[in-house]
């Protein structure tokens, strides 16, 4: 009897996690600890931080194999959503229900803004390949640069899943530190008379051209990048049905229920892809350094563009505003705005600085196209 | 070293072609809508003014004489302070009864009290003065209290 006991507990203690974790999985414990503690007290993007966070936790415990590989659990099911490409087309679907794109119709210009900024993106991709990483890899890092969690997760699930985990947590945390990382940038690449300019005042936008305008933009970038018309599709059905005023009960579910449900699975699942033996990399601290790298080039990029754009409008544009080009919407717009308000408290560049910042979110969509039909 | 080249060359080209691409249709698109917005602009802008001598009758009927007093405060330079796109013509509408109100009372000639006509809002340069924007805001003071009132 007594002897049955003692087995009984020895097997139990055997297959608890105590005598089975190995240092790595502790060290993970600990990081994803850390990100719980950003999340919950930084408040680093905490409605993904803390899911991803939280899914690293579970991934990391020993014997539990509850990580998005271990098959049969209930992370693993929910993991082929992302697996498959699903989450982030229908987070897309919720971010382009809470979307305006009335400054970016007001103003089409601000387009190419958009497009200057996703220079991150692919002078990354130069950086990772001198790195040694693999072409696809290079691809999932570069697209941090993108400045858009749903895109960058997107295109690492299908050219270098097992570092889904680290680019995810990396474009995530460097989302947060936008309002850290850019404003520097901006003041050591403009002049205080750059930084001072009134723009007028943006157009109204009718009704139609607000319905219009989502489905041109499916058509023109699903024909030009069939590989962009997963996101950028979603995204513009989720604006059409805001727009369209007929559908109120779908917009309201795209940009409340839907998208936090696909949130908790998405951020859950990407966290529980981080296992020690990926995560615990020389390949994860490279990922960390080039995510900085990317969205440092592609702040730059959308300043010099906006600096072109000083000069051809001769000073109508303020360059401030290329810098939200990167997206990470509406973050980098605020900091454009915040910017301008140092250098002139009465400058309202908030509005004009929008356009750049949804022009952005497409941008890094059609960039994401383009490496997915390259490398996949 | 060769492949990165080449999709950094080609990712940049398809990205600018393609938003250049976007750029051009919303213009062309707005071009065509637009007209059509500015024709409507022009309707609201004579409908406010309509819109206008209705909201200064209510506004004479609804306030008293304390509140109008107040409103006659406002400067003559209230036209040039007003919001620029029309888009809230009750906005529109209860700054130019205020306008009207203040011409009413500062003028002794009946026939000039509506010989002035608002055709259109423009809102004043944001990047004035410190002392431009202290003098505006005093100005503005006795009417800060109207919105609490209501």
């Amino acid at each position: 009897m007594l002897a049955d006991f003692n087995e009984a507990i020895g097997n139990l203690i055997g297959r608890s996690g105590i005598l089975n974790g190995t240092w790595q999985q502790y060290v993970m414990i600990i990081i994803s600890l850390i990100l719980v503690y950003l999340a919950v007290v930084k408040k680093y993007e905490p409605l993904l931080l803390l899911p991803i966070a939280f899914g690293m936790l579970l991934a990391n415990v020993p014997m539990a194999n509850l990580s998005s590989y271990d098959e049969g659990s209930l992370i693993y099911y929910l993991y082929q959503g992302v697996k498959l490409g699903i989450y982030p087309p229908l987070i897309f679907l919720g971010i382009g229900a809470m979307t305006d794109f009335g400054p970016l119709i007001a103003n089409p210009k601000s387009l190419l803004l958009g497009a200057a900024a996703q220079l991150g993106i692919f002078a990354t991709f130069i950086g990772a390949s001198a790195m040694g990483f693999t072409p696809q890899e290079a691809g999932s890092i570069s697209i941090i640069g993108g400045a858009d969690g749903p895109t960058a997760i997107f295109v690492a699930s299908k050219l270098a899943p097992e570092m889904l985990g680290s680019i995810a947590i990396a474009a995530y945390s460097y989302m947060a530190l936008v309002p850290v990382i850019q404003p520097p940038i901006m003041k050591l690449l403009t002049t205080k008379k750059e930084r001072s300019v009134v723009m007028k005042q943006l157009r109204p936008v009718s009704k139609t051209e607000k319905i219009i305008f989502p489905i041109i933009v499916t058509i023109a970038v699903a024909f030009l990048i069939p590989e962009s018309a997963p996101l950028v599709g979603m995204l513009m059905l989720g604006n059409l049905i805001r727009e369209s005023g007929v559908a109120e009960r779908l917009s309201k579910t795209a940009q409340n229920e839907l998208i936090n449900i696909v949130t908790i699975f998405l951020g859950l699942t990407v966290g529980a892809t981080a296992k020690a033996e990926n995560f615990l990399s020389p390949k994860t601290l490279g990922i960390i350094l080039l995510g900085l790298a990317a969205f440092i080039v592609g702040t730059t990029g959308g300043v010099l563009f906006g600096k072109l754009m000083y000069l051809f409008t001769r000073g109508k544009v303020n360059p401030l505003i290329g810098s939200a080009g990167v997206s990470a919407v509406p973050m980098a717009a605020r900091v454009s705005q915040r910017v301008g308000q140092e250098t002139d408290p009465q400058n309202f560049l908030l509005m004009h600085a929008m356009g750049p910042n949804v022009a952005g979110v497409i941008g890094s969509a059609i960039a994401a196209g383009v490496l997915l039909s390259i490398l996949m | 070293m060769n492949l990165a080249g080449s999709v950094t060359i080609v990712g940049l080209t398809v990205v600018f072609a393609a938003l250049i691409l976007l750029a051009l249709i919303i213009s062309l698109f707005s071009l065509l809508t637009g007209r059509k917005m500015r024709k409507a602009l022009a309707s609201t802008a004579a409908a406010s003014a309509a819109s206008a001598a209705a909201g200064y009758a209510a506004a004479r009927l609804s306030a008293g004489n304390s509140r109008t007093k107040a409103q006659s405060k406002e400067p003559v330079k209230a036209e040039d302070i007003i919001a620029g796109s029309i888009e809230d013509d009750r906005i529109a509408a209860a700054i130019t009864a205020a306008i009207y109100a203040y011409y009413e009372e500062n003028s002794t000639n009946f026939a000039n009290r509506f010989g002035i006509i608002v055709k259109s809002f423009r809102r004043a340069p944001a990047g004035a003065s410190a002392w431009n924007m202290a003098g505006r805001h005093e100005l503005l003071i006795p009417f800060e209290g109207g919105a609490d009132a209501r």
